[in-house]
C-alpha cells in the first residue's frame, strides 16, 4: 500500500511540480473563477435570445444558426462551463493530494467540495437547456432519479423539473439564477477577493475563444429523432452505463454522491482514521473513472 | 502588463478580426421565413394549395433542424417522405394538421394486411405458435419455420402502407410510403437531383388518381385492372403486333387483353375515390380483419339511397368539399351518407328519380337514375342476390397456383430487404375471363367467387430432395366484387342452368329426375394435379363442397339450393318474364305442376 501511494504521489509530482509547497504551479482556483465569469457573461448574452418555453429546440437552433455570433457565444459558454468544472475538479484534487483538509477549518474544506459539487448540476442543467433529444432525455433521467429518493423524492423532483409544457422552466431557473447565485455566494466566502485578478485570465480567455472559433459543438439531435443512442454529459456516462444494470436509486443517486460526500467529510474525520478515509475516497473516485472509461472505450457504440 | 497577457490580447484581437471576416458570422437580420431550408432549397412547385411553402415551410413536414446552418446539422432527423407511417404522427399527423389520421391509417387493412395474413395462416398448414396478426408484428418477429409466413414475406409483402419508398424504377418504386402512397401525383421521373437548389416538389392531392390504387390492386383479385377493362392474359403476348408480342403490357412483364370495363368507368369515367370513401380506405380507427369489413360503400348507397337520412356531419362535408376544390357548393342541397357515416358530399339528389354525382377529380356532373324495375330488383325470390351476382359482366379467374419452394436458393424478403434460404417460384394452370361462379358470401348474400388461391405447393430441401411432408394442396375460392359492373345482367337461364355459375364448373349439365348430371370439360384426373374434380368446380353436383371458401362463413350452394335453382331453370324457357304469374305464386304453381294440373310437360321433375 505504501509503495503504491509513493508511486502515485511521484507520478502526480511530475504534473504538479510544486505539490509539496504551499501553492501549486498553476493558479487553478483563479482560472476556475475566470472560467465561471466567462460562462456567466456569455450566458447573459445568450439569455437575451433564449426562450425556456414553447419550442426550445427551435429557440436554440435559431440562436445558434441565425443570431449574429450566436454560435460563437454558445461555444464559448459551453467551453467556459466545461473549463469551470474541470478546473474546479483540478483545484479540489490538488488540495486533496496536498491534504489541505488537515490544516484548514472543516467548513472551509466543505465550501470547496460544495463548489466542486455544484459545478456538476450547473453543467447538467445547461445540458438539459439545449432542448434537443439529449437534453430532454437528460431532464427526464434527472427527474426520475430524484423520484427514486425515498420519502423526499417526489417533492425534490418537483423542485427540479415539471414535466409538460414547462419542462425547461425550472432547469432554466436553476441554471441561470439559483446555482450561479449559490456559486457566487460560496466563492465570496471561500476566496479572499471575490473578483479575480488579471493574470492568466486573458490567456484563458484567448484559449477558450480560440477553441470556440474552431471547435464544433456536439450536434443537437432534434427531439423527434428516434434513437436509442443518446448520451448525457460526458461525466455522466459511467452512471448512464451503470443504470442499465443496477437499481436507479443506488447507482444513479447514492453512488455519485458517495465520493463527493466522503470528500466533503474528510476534514471532520479524526486524524487516526484519515489515512484510510483518504484511500476510500481515492478508490471510489478511481471506480468512477473506471466506469467512465468503460463507457467511453470498452463498449463502442454504447455512447456515440 | 505581463508578457503573457499582451500575447493573449493579441490572440484575442486576431480572433476578433477573424470572426468579423468570417462569412458564417455575418449579420443576418432574421432567418428566412418560415424556416431556413430555403437558403439551400428552392422548390419550383408548391406541394399543394393547402401546403404552401410560404406558410408551412419545409420542416413542418420534413422535420430536420430548419435553423441549423451546417448541412449535417440541418439534415439531422430529416424525413424525405413525410407520409411514411414511421414518421407520419410527427409530420402529417402533427397537432393542427391531421392529428387523427395516422392513427386511423395505421389500423387500416392496407397498413396491417390482416386479411391476407389471416387467410394464409388459416388456409395453409401453419403452426399457430408462430402466428401474427399484422404486418408490424411480422416485421419485428424473427423468421421462423412457417411456409405461409415465408411466402408472405417474400412474395406478398411488397404492398402495404408501412413500406418505405425506395428509389426504384417502375411500379415497385411507386408503391408504399404511407400517406404518400395515395396522396401524391407521381412525378414523371422517380428521382430528382436534390443537391440542386431548384427542383420539382411532388404534388400532394386529395383528388387521388386511380393509377395510385392500381399500382397495388392489379394482382390477385385484379380489381383495379378489371375496373379499367384490362384482363391479365397468359404470357403469350397475343394478339401479336408487328410480328412480335403485343404492346399491351403490365408491370412484371405481364400482358393484358382489353375487355369491357366497369360501367362506372366506361360511361361515367369515375375514379376509385368517386365510390370509396375516406373511412373505407383510411379506416375509421377500428381494427378490421377483412377488407369487406372496412369498405364503406355499397351499390344501394347511391342507387337506392335513403334520402330521408339526415346529413349529420356537414362540417366534415364542407371541409372535404373545400379541399377538393372542384365541387359545386352543396349549401342548398343535401348529400348522401355512406353506411359508416362518411359524407358523400359529391353525390346529391337530382331532379325526379335521378341522382347527381360530381366527379371528385374534375367536378364533372354525372346524372344517373335510381334503382328502376322494382319487380326485378325487389323480387322476393331474389332477395338474397347481391348486386354483383347479376351485374358482374366477367371475372378474372386464375386457376391452379403452383408454388415451388427451393430451399437450396435464397430470396430477398419484401419487409426487411434481407435474404435468407428459400426461393419461391410461381406458376399457374391457366387464366380465364368468364362469368363468375356464384356462392353464398359470408354475409349470407349470393355473390361471385373466383379462385383465390388454389395452391399446389411443392417443397425441395437444401439437397434438392422433394419434401412430401411440407408439400400440400389448398384449393380456395374467394368471394369478392370483381368490379366489372355492367348495366345488363345475364338472362334467367344464364344463371339457373349454367353449371359454371352454379359452381359446378364448365361442362354439360343435365337436370334429371334423380338429380343433376354434370360432365366437366376439365378432367383433373388426367391432369396429374392429384385432384378428382375440375379446378373450376366449387361444389359437386350433389352439393358437396370441393374447395374451401376464403371466409369460414362463405360456402358454395348446397344440394338443396342447387335443386331449387335448377328446378326453376326448367320453367324459364317458357316463363321468362319476372312478372310471369307463376313466379308471384311460385309454390302453388310448383304444386300444380308436380300434380300434373299445369299445362306443361309432365315428365319434367
Amino acid at each position: 500500500m505504501r509503495g503504491l501511494q509513493n508511486y502515485i504521489t511521484t507520478l502526480l509530482k511530475q504534473f504538479l511540480p510544486k505539490l509539496q509547497g504551499n501553492r501549486s504551479g498553476l493558479p487553478l482556483a483563479e482560472l476556475a473563477w475566470w472560467a465561471f465569469l466567462f460562462a456567466l457573461i456569455t450566458g447573459v448574452i445568450l439569455s437575451f435570445n433564449y426562450r425556456p418555453w414553447g419550442d426550445v429546440f427551435k429557440s436554440v437552433s435559431k440562436l445558434t444558426g441565425w443570431l449574429p455570433y450566436g454560435a460563437f457565444f454558445r461555444r464559448l459558454h459551453y467551453l467556459s462551463g466545461q473549463a469551470f468544472l474541470i478546473l474546479t475538479f483540478a483545484h479540489t484534487l490538488e488540495h486533496f493530494l496536498r491534504e489541505t483538509y488537515r490544516h484548514i477549518k472543516p467548513q472551509e474544506w466543505t465550501k470547496l467540495v460544495l463548489l466542486f459539487f455544484l459545478s456538476f448540476p450547473l453543467v447538467f442543467t445547461g445540458f438539459i437547456l439545449k432542448g434537443d433529444k439529449g437534453g430532454i432525455i437528460a431532464g427526464r433521467v434527472m427527474y426520475n432519479l430524484a423520484q427514486e429518493i425515498p420519502y423526499l423524492g417526489s417533492g425534490l423532483a418537483a423542485l427540479l423539473l415539471r414535466p409538460g409544457e414547462d419542462f425547461f422552466l425550472l432547469p432554466y431557473l436553476h441554471h441561470t439564477v439559483i446555482l450561479p447565485l449559490v456559486v457566487i455566494f460560496l466563492l465570496g466566502r471561500h476566496r479572499k477577493h471575490l473578483l479575480p485578478k488579471g493574470g492568466l485570465g486573458w490567456t484563458l480567455m484567448a484559449f477558450l475563444a480560440f477553441l470556440a472559433t474552431f471547435y464544433p459543438l456536439p450536434p443537437d439531435v432534434p427531439p423527434h429523432v428516434e434513437t436509442t443512442k443518446i448520451a448525457g454529459p460526458w461525466f455522466f456516462h459511467g452512471i448512464q452505463l451503470l443504470l442499465h444494470y443496477g437499481p436507479p436509486f443506488w447507482v444513479g443517486v447514492l453512488w455519485p454522491l458517495v465520493p463527493i460526500g466522503l470528500l466533503a467529510i474528510l476534514s471532520f474525520i479524526p486524524s487516526s482514521l484519515l489515512k484510510w478515509a483518504k484511500w476510500i475516497v481515492i478508490i471510489t473516485w478511481l471506480l468512477h473513472v473506471t466506469f467512465l472509461l468503460i463507457a467511453w472505450c470498452l463498449i463502442p457504440g454504447f455512447i456515440k | 502588463m505581463k508578457r503573457t497577457s499582451i500575447i493573449s490580447l493579441v490572440v484575442l484581437l486576431l480572433i476578433f478580426i477573424f470572426l468579423i471576416l468570417r462569412q458564417e458570422y455575418h449579420y443576418i437580420s432574421s432567418p428566412p421565413s418560415p424556416d431556413g431550408c430555403v437558403v439551400c432549397h428552392e422548390p419550383e412547385t408548391e406541394p399543394s394549395p393547402s401546403h404552401l411553402l410560404a406558410v408551412l415551410g419545409c420542416s413542418s413536414c420534413h422535420l430536420g433542424n430548419p435553423f441549423a446552418r451546417a448541412k449535417d446539422r440541418a439534415h439531422m432527423g430529416i424525413v424525405k417522405n413525410p407520409g411514411d407511417l414511421h414518421f407520419s404522427r410527427l409530420t402529417c399527423g402533427r397537432n393542427g394538421c391531421h392529428p387523427d389520421l395516422p392513427q386511423r391509417v395505421e389500423k387500416s387493412i392496407m397498413a396491417t394486411n390482416r386479411g391476407i395474413l389471416k387467410a394464409m395462416q388459416t388456409l395453409w398448414p401453419h403452426d399457430t405458435s408462430e402466428s401474427v396478426h399484422d404486418i408490424r408484428e411480422l416485421i419485428e418477429k424473427p423468421i421462423g419455420q412457417s411456409v405461409a409466413l415465408d411466402h408472405f414475406r417474400k412474395m406478398c409483402g411488397g404492398c402495404h402502407l408501412w413500406r418505405p419508398r425506395y428509389p426504384k424504377l417502375g411500379e415497385i418504386g411507386r408503391r408504399g410510403g404511407g400517406c404518400t402512397d395515395c396522396h401524391i401525383q407521381e412525378l414523371s421521373s422517380h428521382t430528382q437531383d436534390l443537391s440542386k437548389k431548384r427542383f420539382r416538389h411532388p404534388e400532394l392531392t386529395t383528388r387521388i388518381p386511380s393509377e395510385n390504387c392500381l399500382k397495388c390492386h392489379n394482382r390477385s383479385a385484379r380489381i383495379g385492372l378489371s375496373y379499367t377493362g384490362r384482363f391479365e392474359s397468359e404470357a403469350y403476348g397475343t394478339p401479336y403486333q408487328k410480328g412480335g408480342p403485343g404492346s399491351r403490357r403490365l408491370s412484371g412483364g405481364r400482358f393484358y387483353l382489353e375487355l369491357p370495363s366497369d360501367v362506372h368507368h366506361q360511361k361515367a369515367g369515375m375514379d376509385c375515390i368517386d365510390c370509396h370513401t375516406e373511412k373505407g380506405v383510411m379506416g375509421d380507427g377500428k381494427i378490421y380483419t377483412h377488407q369487406e369489413e372496412q369498405v364503406d360503400i355499397t351499390c344501394i348507397t347511391c342507387h337506392d339511397p335513403d334520402l330521408q337520412n339526415e346529413n349529420p356531419d356537414r362540417e366534415l362535408a364542407r371541409r372535404l368539399e373545400r379541399l377538393n376544390r372542384r365541387q359545386p357548393s352543396f349549401s342548398v342541397h343535401s348529400y348522401l351518407i355512406s353506411p359508416k357515416g362518411s359524407p358523400l358530399y359529391h353525390i346529391r339528389p337530382g331532379p325526379g328519380n335521378k341522382m347527381k354525382l360530381y366527379r371528385k377529380r374534375d367536378g364533372k356532373e354525372i346524372v344517373f337514375e335510381r334503382l328502376a324495375q322494382p319487380e326485378v330488383h325487389k323480387a322476393p325470390y331474389h332477395k338474397r342476390l347481391s348486386c354483383q351476382a347479376c351485374h358482374s359482366a366477367w371475372m378474372p379467374q386464375c386457376y391452379g397456383c403452383h408454388e415451388t419452394l427451393f430451399k437450396q436458393a435464397s430470396q430477398r424478403g419484401w419487409l426487411t430487404g434481407k435474404k435468407w434460404p428459400g426461393r419461391w417460384v410461381e406458376g399457374r394452370s391457366y387464366l380465364r375471363f368468364r362469368k363468375p361462379t356464384l356462392g353464398v358470401w359470408p354475409d349470407g348474400q349470393i355473390g361471385p367467387f373466383a379462385p383465390g388461391c388454389q395452391v399446389f405447393l411443392e417443397t425441395f430441401d437444401e439437397k434438392g430432395d422433394y419434401q412430401p411432408d411440407i408439400s400440400f394442396r389448398s384449393l380456395v375460392m374467394a368471394s369478392f366484387d370483381p368490379h366489372t359492373t355492367a348495366k345488363n345482367s345475364p338472362d334467367c337461364i344464364g344463371c339457373h342452368l349454367d353449371s359454371k355459375v352454379l359452381g359446378l364448373g364448365e361442362g354439360s349439365l343435365k337436370v334429371t329426375g334423380k338429380g343433376l348430371n354434370f360432365k366437366p370439360v376439365y378432367l383433373s384426373s388426367e391432369s396429374g394435379l392429384g385432384i378428382e374434380f375440375p379446378l373450376d368446380a366449387f361444389v359437386s353436383a350433389k352439393g358437396s363442397p370441393l374447395q374451401k371458401p376464403s371466409r369460414p362463413q362463405g360456402r358454395p350452394f348446397n344440394g338443396e339450393e342447387l335443386q331449387q335453382i335448377t328446378r326453376v331453370g326448367l320453367c324459364i324457357p317458357c316463363h321468362d318474364q319476372y312478372d310471369d304469374p307463376i313466379y308471384s305464386r311460385y309454390e302453388q304453381s310448383l304444386s300444380r305442376f308436380l300434380a300434373g294440373d299445369a299445362p306443361c310437360r309432365k315428365e319434367v321433375p
